[in-house]
């Protein structure tokens, strides 16, 4: 299988970042994934990881309209891109067989 | 959103830190981020809190040393696929237009053969008499005299004043060379005969002229009956063998044994013509006339070729030697009378600065000068019609440049093309203009070596990489 380079913390950035669609940038990116995972993520780190994976080619973005709340500073919207929703796949789907690939007895001692 | 309380702002020195350090090619949103989020923990927690998480953020953000990427790539003149473009479309436009190629390649390398033929006259002209290497030290000892108010200057000296010279003003030189007028003779050597041009020297000749000796050395007119033929003479007489010690007849007369061959003097050189030489004391004793003139001051026959010693120059030497005839002739009272002054006639003058009625002739370098202007104006004019042409035709190609322009080239681009054409119908224009000469040479071939008998020189193609290298 082939290996898709994505990284724990950049998988879920790329997860929300496929949640919010239209509205994905850096504030609610970071709003979002301290909401959604409870853990207090620095803005600075979810910045470096969305440059990263546009590098990589799974996100792209483009520059809003100006706003006046900003100091008129444009705001960069990020969306996945075809690559970015094969790797989620692939990575989904890794994790769907190893799951089942469990022993059931294992899944129940687990799942409690 | 509600607008930021203008008390809570960030810290400024923070913001312009974000502003100089931070990575150029995000800066915008990540400072509009990061004023968003400073509004929202503004909000959500205390300023002070706020304050801190923003300053930790903006230190976390600083990439002092990225550069600005450029959105678009920096125009690149010199890639090699707009070279290639260049030329092929170069090629083209010459192909395409054929009759203007023409006229303007072929104008040029025209102008630029002419200019080159006279260059290298120029450059032989100026080049005279260098090849012999005492060129600077050698002179021709003449006499000035005033006849009936006319001033005259002779070539020609008495047999006594060559003795005189060498009695008395010995110190000045280095040589002192009696020589007969250059004539033609009748060479013989077995059953081979050939008409000459030669001269009779003393010993010193060869080793103050220099020439080049194939055979023998310079040595060889110290026996009284030896002679020195040029290599073309020896060839003709001799053919292939070596001629050293071969016996040979002047005008079917004398006596003559080869001690010497030397390499033929260039045509740029007053020498050139002589194609053998023989001792002068062989002259002397077989024209009884030269001996009974040894002392008569009134027969000038004789040419006397001088080398000054190395400490001195001509003006001197000339201002020393001046009264040398005077002084000898107190009872010729005519003689005295057109009071004649001995001097030197310096080799680097006798082609350009020659002596004609009682003046220094300023023709040759006149025609120097003429020829070169006339030179340069061809060239000129050859230029100013090849850039005319050019810039009419680029007229033209105003939609060649609109299309060049339209797809994304700067000036650089619009510019070159017009230069590697031009560049290029140089090259080619190079090539012909050598071609020209190659094809001078062969009509020459053809019709008997016009162009260089008509100047009576020998210029060649080789000489042409020397002229432009060396100027």
């Amino acid at each position: 299988m082939k290996r898709t380079f994505l990284g724990e913390f950049e998988e879920i950035v790329l997860l929300t970042v496929a949640i919010l669609g239209e509205e994905a940038y850096g504030v609610t990116v970071t709003q979002e994934l301290e909401k959604k995972t409870g853990r207090t993520v620095g803005f600075s780190s979810i910045h470096t990881t969305l440059q990263r994976l546009e590098e990589k080619g799974f996100l792209s973005s483009r520059m809003g309209g100006a706003t006046t709340e900003r100091g008129g500073r444009r705001k960069r919207f990020f969306a996945v891109t075809a690559a970015g929703q094969k790797a989620l796949r692939e990575v989904k789907q890794v994790r769907e067989e190893l799951w089942a690939a469990l022993p059931s007895q294992t899944l129940q001692l687990m799942v409690g | 959103m509600s607008l930021p309380n203008p008390l809570s702002r960030p810290p400024r020195w923070a913001t312009k830190l974000l502003n100089w350090w931070a990575d150029p090619n995000t800066s915008e949103e990540v400072e509009g981020d990061l004023l968003e989020l400073y509004n929202h923990w503004v909000q959500t927690a205390d300023q002070r809190k706020a304050i801190w998480k923003y300053i930790f953020n903006v230190i976390k953000l600083l990439r002092p040393f990225t550069k600005r990427k450029n959105a678009h790539p920096t125009t690149y003149i010199y890639s090699p696929t707009m070279i290639r473009n260049y030329f092929k479309i170069a090629f083209r436009n010459l192909l395409k237009y054929k009759g203007y190629s023409f006229i303007n390649i072929f104008g040029l390398a025209i102008g630029m053969a002419v200019a080159m033929l006279i260059g290298l006259w120029v450059w032989d002209e100026l080049s005279f008499n260098k090849y012999h290497q005492n060129y600077e030290r050698i002179a021709q000892v003449m006499i000035r005299e005033t006849d009936e108010g006319q001033v005259g200057y002779s070539t020609s000296v008495q047999y006594p004043l060559a003795t005189e010279l060498k009695t008395n003003y010995q110190d000045n030189f280095k040589h002192i060379v009696a020589a007969s007028n250059a004539g033609e003779y009748i060479l013989t050597a077995g059953e081979n005969k050939f008409t000459r041009k030669g001269q009779f020297m003393e010993a010193k000749a060869p080793e103050m002229l220099s020439l080049k000796m194939i055979y023998g050395n310079w040595t060889g007119l110290n026996d009284p009956h030896s002679i020195l033929i040029s290599a073309s003479t020896a060839q003709a007489l001799f053919g292939n063998t070596n001629p050293l010690d071969q016996l040979m007849k002047i005008n079917n007369k004398l006596e003559v044994k080869v001690t010497g061959v030397y390499e033929d003097v260039p045509l740029n050189s007053e020498f050139s013509e002589i194609k053998f030489l023989a001792p002068f004391n062989l002259w002397v004793s077989d024209n009884d006339w030269v001996r009974e003139s040894a002392n008569n001051w009134r027969n000038h026959f004789l040419k006397v070729y001088t080398e000054i010693s190395s400490n001195t120059d001509f003006e001197l030497v000339s201002k020393t030697i001046k009264d040398a005839e005077l002084k000898n002739i107190g009872e010729l009272k005519d003689k005295v009378a057109e009071n004649p002054q001995v001097f030197l006639h310096p080799m680097r003058n006798w082609h350009l600065y020659p002596f004609k009625r009682g003046t220094v002739n300023a023709e040759p370098v006149q025609m120097i000068w003429l020829i070169g202007i006339i030179g340069v104006f061809v060239l000129m004019l050859a230029c100013i019609n090849f850039v005319n042409l050019s810039t009419a035709r680029s007229e033209k190609r105003a939609k060649e440049v609109g299309i060049r322009k339209a797809v994304g080239s700067v000036r650089g681009h619009l510019v070159s093309p017009f230069f590697i054409e031009s560049f290029f119908g140089g090259t080619h224009l190079l090539f012909l203009s050598f071609s020209d000469n190659i094809l001078l040479k062969l009509v020459q071939l053809f019709i008997g070596q016009s162009y260089n008998r008509t100047l009576g020189k020998y210029l060649f193609l080789a000489n042409l990489s020397c002229f432009y290298f060396c100027n």
